[in-house]
Order: structure tokens, then C-alpha cells, then sequence
């Protein structure tokens, strides 16, 4: 894979997001990134070669560790239509209903107690603005 | 040389009411978020830097070093009740704690943990004040040739000390590299790797890396965890016998020379970027089992176990400032966190900090003391405390963490832009923790690679193109030499080292 990403960065997208150096430079825009992006493959080359172990549970989670970011990230958009105050409770209900959670007291806590309290500190105490 | 007006002045500072206040809720927060497992210092220095944006910068830094420190000590509470250390650091605690706690000595563990750490911590805060500054004249003699090979080192070391495989901790660094080179070039300004966003203008918001990659990710690593059940609350007995409950005079005086040793051990690697403060633990507890008259008793709640453990532990963290307050490079994620601190405020860290901004450095070095005197003040006072904390579910913690992260980089960034940076960082700290790629690496590289690029475009001005020219700089040289002499034998090291292929 990192074979792969060093070669597409080093010939197509490092090339088409550089400006060109001027003439009075030494070091061009593209220098480092063309050199990381060189080192990058032959050291994925270098794992090809002599692959080093992965945990295996790595593969197992990562479908839940999608699941739990699609959440954040579904919460963070309804941030910027409905406001903190609207979508953190249901961004806090989604994520403790995920994690198991079904104890009133810790589910009504989580879900409306703390986003409150988020708010109340950044509105009133530091002085700021919530989406 | 700094002035002593000066040194006096940042002291006067630290020791006004405000910053006590700000040092000391600083070590109760540290203390409550290291009881709890998976949270950790460092996680809450993360979520707690953008909302140190409004205070002064004293006052901010001060109360991160003191979630820090007291973290280290906090951390060592469930190591010691539930064998589950808070934090990385205390997993050697561990070792001979929870046996105590098991012999219905709870109290008289954490408190010997307390006791050591912040004797191995104040041992190596003494090393920081009286090193630090003479080493930042010394750095400020060198020339961006000297910086760039002093860099180059600096990242040779990294890679070979963090990382098992050697590939896959140069990958580590070269992606951080990468993502920092986002934004313009230094030498001719020109905008580069922005993908026509220019509220990517000014570069990928250090914030929101780092917190995306070390506290977001790490929730989310939790979360995904295959078993998702929720954390059970601890049970232990206590004795009814109250010298069980307390350490005594001479239980502490005969930990001693365990103590010093820990601390020596703990400075000397802290001050080395990148030798975390795990790795310190670990080698202090095996040093103190080897010196022992009775090793076997180690593993079976030796207080010399905790002693050894804990001092070492928290004299990494004075230590790992060294380098950051002279260099500019931060020796450990937590480092790297205060140089996120320190560029929020505006201040730029490295050998001109000292001529800068000293009576800021003295005012620092003044609430680290203030912070080792709250950290045992609050230490004993909460030590039952935060034996309950522990019990608290998880669901409440990471949910409140995620949103006080989501907050927090609001605020730091000025938009939900920067958070939706944060959730792509997240994403691929986690994919780098889960595939072994160190994610400490990248963001020290993140972090030194416009300093990197912009010394290496001085020193070929210098040169005038003419890398030879190079050998007309000795201390460069001798940089260069070491920086290969260590590359080469982390290289062989990582050839002999038998790899398992596993690839499923």
C-alpha cells in the first residue's frame, strides 16, 4: 500500500499541487514531499519484503472503530445545521446506546447533564461561541 | 545568560494566588483523569489546551504541567487496586502494587507510589532548572547547518527507539513529514498540498492533530473494543491494621538510594527525545530488583517495586522538557502537547525562548515546584477519593471526552473545519495504533518538519548550494556522524531482530 501511495504522490499528486520553484531558490516546493513521498515507497517496499507482524484483532475492530467515527462524524454535521445545544444530546445518546449502556441514571447523565454542563462552560464561564 | 531580575520576576509570577489556583486544579484534574483507566494524562492535556486559549499564558501552561504531574500519580492508582494501569507509565507500579492491595494494603501502596514520584519528579524539576539554561546558550551558538544536522539526530534516534520495526517507525515519521508540508513553503511561500482549501493556507492546525490522533483516536480504539461491555468496578479488601494504611518514616528513608537511582534513571532518559517514561519504569524496577538482597520478593509487593517504578516514572517528566526548552523538540507526546500550549499563546519554543520569554521559563520552572507540593498536598487528601473514581463507568467519561474534544477544537481553530480535521487525524491514529505504526513519531515529525525544511533551506543559502561544504562545519559533522553511526545500528538491530510474518 505505501508502495502504491509514495509512487501516486511522487508522479501525480505532488506534481499537481506544487507551484514550481522560482530561480532564485534552493530548496523547491516540492523537494521534501517528493522526497518523503520517494522514501515512503521504498520503505513499503521494504515491508513487502519482509513483512512485520499485525495484530490480528486490528482487522476484527476496525468495522465498530468506522461504525463509532461515522457516529462522531454524523453528529458533527448536525452541529453545523442544528446547533451544539440540539445535536450533542443526540450525539451523546447515539455513542453510550453504541457502547451498551442502558442505566437511566448514567444514560440521562451522559445524554443531558453533560452536554448542558459543555455548554454552560464555554457560553458563560470562557466567553464563547457553540455552533 | 539570564537575568536574575529576571529569574526572580518568573518566579514572583508563579507563585501569585491566580497561578497556584490554575497549578493546583491543574493536579486535581491530572490526579482524577490518570485514576481513570483509558482517559490518562495525556488525553486530558489534549482536550484541555484549547480551553487554556483565554488565560494567560503562564496560568495555561501551569495548569497543564500540573494535569500532568498529576496524572503520574493519578495513573498509579488503578495500577495498584485493579492491576489496570492508568497510564502506560505505571504498568511496573503495577507489578508490586496490586500484590499489596491484595494483602489488604491498598492505602500504604498508593501512598509509597505517591511519596516516590513526586520525589523522583522534584529530583529531575532540579535538573531542568539548573541544565536548561546553560544548554540553551550553547544551542543558540549553533547556525541553521548545526539545527538542521542537530534534526537529523534528533529523528535518527526517534525511529530506532520507538518503534520494534524499524520500516514501519520510518513510515511514522515520513507520514508526519508529509502532512506538515501542507500548507506553504517556506522559502518561497508558495501554497502547496492545499487541494484548493486555503483555510489550509497557514498548514493542518497542530491542535487538531494531535488530538485527533492521541486522545480522539484513543477513545475510539476503546470503544471498538470486540467485547463492548462496560468496565466493572474494582473490589478489594482493606486490613483493619492502620500502620497497613499509612507509609512510615522509615518504609520511605529505607526506599532511599532506590528512589535516587529511579530518578537518575528517569532524568537521563528523559532528556533523551523520545525514550518515554514506560521505558524509564521498567528499567528502574529492574535495576532496584537487581540490586536487591531479596529479589524474589519483587512481584509480591516489595514497596522497593513501587518506589523504583514511580520515581522513575515522574522524573521523565521535568527531564523531557530539557530538550524542549533549549532545542525547540519535544522529547514525548506530552512535550509536544506543551509546544502546542506554548504556539497557541503565540510563543515559539527553542534556545531564543530563554532570551525571549525567561521570566515565562522561571514562571514555568516555579509552578512545576508549586505543582510537586500540590501534587502531594491533594495526594494525600484524595488518595480515597480516587479510589472510587475509578469505579466510574465509562460511558459518561468518553462521551464527555468526546464532546469537550469536539468543543475544544472549535474554539482553538475557529470553525468546525478544524474538527472535521480532528475526526480524519482520529481516523488515522487509530489505523496507525491498530497496524503497529507509532503515532508518537508522526507527531513529533508533524511538529519539527517546518523547522526541519526551513534550516535545510538556510543552510543550502549558507552553502550556497554546496552540500560539501558541510565538512567546514565541525559540530554538523559530528551530528551527521552520529546521526549515521545510530541509523546504522538500529538498522542492524532491526535486520536481527526475527521477524513474525502474520499477515492475516
Amino acid at each position: 500500500m505505501f508502495v502504491a501511495l509514495g509512487l501516486l504522490l511522487y508522479f501525480f499528486i505532488i506534481p499537481e499541487q506544487t507551484d514550481p520553484a522560482s530561480s532564485m531558490s534552493f530548496l523547491a516546493p516540492a523537494t521534501v514531499p517528493k522526497f518523503v513521498a520517494s522514501v515512503l515507497a521504498l520503505m513499503g517496499a521494504h515491508l513487502l519484503w519482509k513483512p512485520s507482524s499485525i495484530n490480528k484483532t486490528a482487522w476484527k475492530n476496525l468495522p465498530r472503530a468506522a461504525l463509532i467515527l461515522a457516529i462522531i462524524l454524523s453528529g458533527v454535521m448536525l452541529m453545523s445545521w442544528w446547533g451544539f445545544i440540539m445535536a450533542a444530546p443526540a450525539l451523546a445518546l447515539m455513542l453510550v446506546w453504541q457502547m451498551g449502556e442502558r442505566r437511566p441514571l448514567w444514560v440521562g447523565l451522559t445524554v443531558i447533564l453533560m452536554p448542558i454542563l459543555v455548554w454552560l462552560l464555554v457560553v458563560f464561564v470562557l466567553d464563547r461561541v457553540l455552533p | 545568560m539570564v537575568d536574575l531580575s529576571i529569574m526572580l520576576a518568573g518566579f514572583s509570577d508563579a507563585f501569585t494566588v491566580n497561578n497556584i489556583l490554575f497549578v493546583l486544579f491543574g493536579v486535581l484534574v491530572g490526579q482524577l483523569v490518570g485514576a481513570i483507566p483509558g482517559i490518562g494524562p495525556i488525553m486530558a492535556m489534549a482536550i484541555a489546551i484549547p480551553f487554556t486559549f483565554g488565560l494567560n499564558p503562564l496560568a495555561a501552561i501551569g495548569f497543564l504541567v500540573g494535569v500532568n504531574k498529576g496524572g503520574l500519580v493519578g495513573g498509579a492508582v488503578p495500577a495498584i487496586l485493579m492491576n489496570t494501569p492508568g497510564t502506560p507509565d505505571a504498568a511496573a507500579t503495577a507489578l508490586d502494587g496490586f500484590p499489596l492491595a491484595q494483602q489488604g494494603k491498598p492505602l500504604k501502596a498508593t501512598k509509597m507510589a505517591l511519596f516516590s514520584s513526586i520525589t523522583g519528579d522534584t529530583i529531575s524539576d532540579i535538573v531542568l532548572i539548573t541544565v536548561s539554561a546553560p544548554l540553551a546558550i550553547l544551542a543558540l551558538k549553533m547556525g541553521p547547518i548545526e539545527v538542521f544536522a542537530l534534526m537529523i539526530f534528533t529523528f535518527s534516534i526517534l525511529a530506532g527507539l520507538l518503534d520494534k520495526s524499524l520500516a514501519k517507525g520510518v513510515i511514522a515519521v515520513l507520514l508526519g513529514l508529509l502532512f506538515a508540508t501542507v500548507g506553504t513553503s517556506p522559502e518561497d511561500y508558495t501554497p502547496r498540498l492545499i487541494f484548493n482549501h486555503y483555510e489550509f493556507y497557514d498548514g493542518l492546525p497542530l491542535p487538531s492533530v494531535a488530538i485527533g490522533m492521541l486522545a480522539v483516536a484513543e477513545i475510539v480504539r476503546r470503544l471498538a473494543r470486540p467485547d463492548g461491555k462496560l468496565r466493572a468496578a474494582i473490589s478489594h479488601i482493606n486490613s483493619n491494621n492502620p500502620d497497613d494504611a499509612r507509609v512510615s518514616w522509615a518504609e520511605y528513608w529505607g526506599c532511599r538510594f532506590t528512589m535516587l537511582r529511579g530518578a537518575a534513571i528517569g532524568t537521563f532518559l528523559g532528556a533523551l527525545p523520545g525514550v518515554g517514561s514506560t521505558a524509564a519504569a521498567f528499567m528502574s524496577y529492574a535495576s532496584a530488583k537487581h540490586a536487591s538482597k531479596d529479589p524474589d520478593s519483587f512481584g509480591k509487593g516489595n514497596l522497593h517495586g513501587i518506589a523504583a517504578a514511580e520515581s522513575a516514572n515522574s522524573a521523565v517528566m521535568g527531564a523531557n522538557l530539557i530538550p524542549l526548552l533549549t532545542l525547540g523538540i519535544p522529547g514525548s507526546v506530552g512535550a509536544a502537547l506543551i509546544i502546542s500550549a506554548f504556539m497557541i499563546h503565540g510563543i515559539q519554543p527553542g534556545p531564543l525562548l530563554f532570551e525571549e520569554q525567561g521570566q515565562l521559563i522561571y514562571g514555568l520552572f516555579g509552578s512545576m515546584i508549586i505543582a510537586n507540593f500540590c501534587n502531594l498536598w491533594l495526594g494525600q487528601l484524595g488518595l480515597r477519593l480516587w479510589v472510587k473514581v475509578v469505579s466510574a463507568p465509562e460511558s459518561i467519561i468518553f462521551v464527555s471526552a468526546i464532546l469537550l474534544c469536539i468543543v475544544g477544537i472549535y474554539m482553538s481553530t475557529g470553525g468546525l473545519v478544524g474538527v472535521y480535521v480532528m475526526l480524519f487525524f482520529a481516523a488515522l491514529g487509530y489505523l496507525m495504533t491498530s497496524f503497529g505504526y507509532s503515532v508518537i513519531l508522526f507527531i513529533i515529525a508533524f511538529f519539527l518538519e517546518p523547522r526541519l525544511e526551513t534550516s535545510l533551506s538556510q543552510s543550502l543559502v549558507l552553502l550556497n548550494g554546496d552540500v560539501y561544504k558541510v565538512v567546514y562545519h565541525p559540530v554538523a559533522m559530528v551530528l551527521l556522524l552520529l546521526a549515521a553511526v545510530t541509523l546504522f545500528w538500529f538498522v542492524r538491530k532491526s535486520i536481527q531482530a526475527t521477524p513474525t510474518t502474520d499477515l492475516a
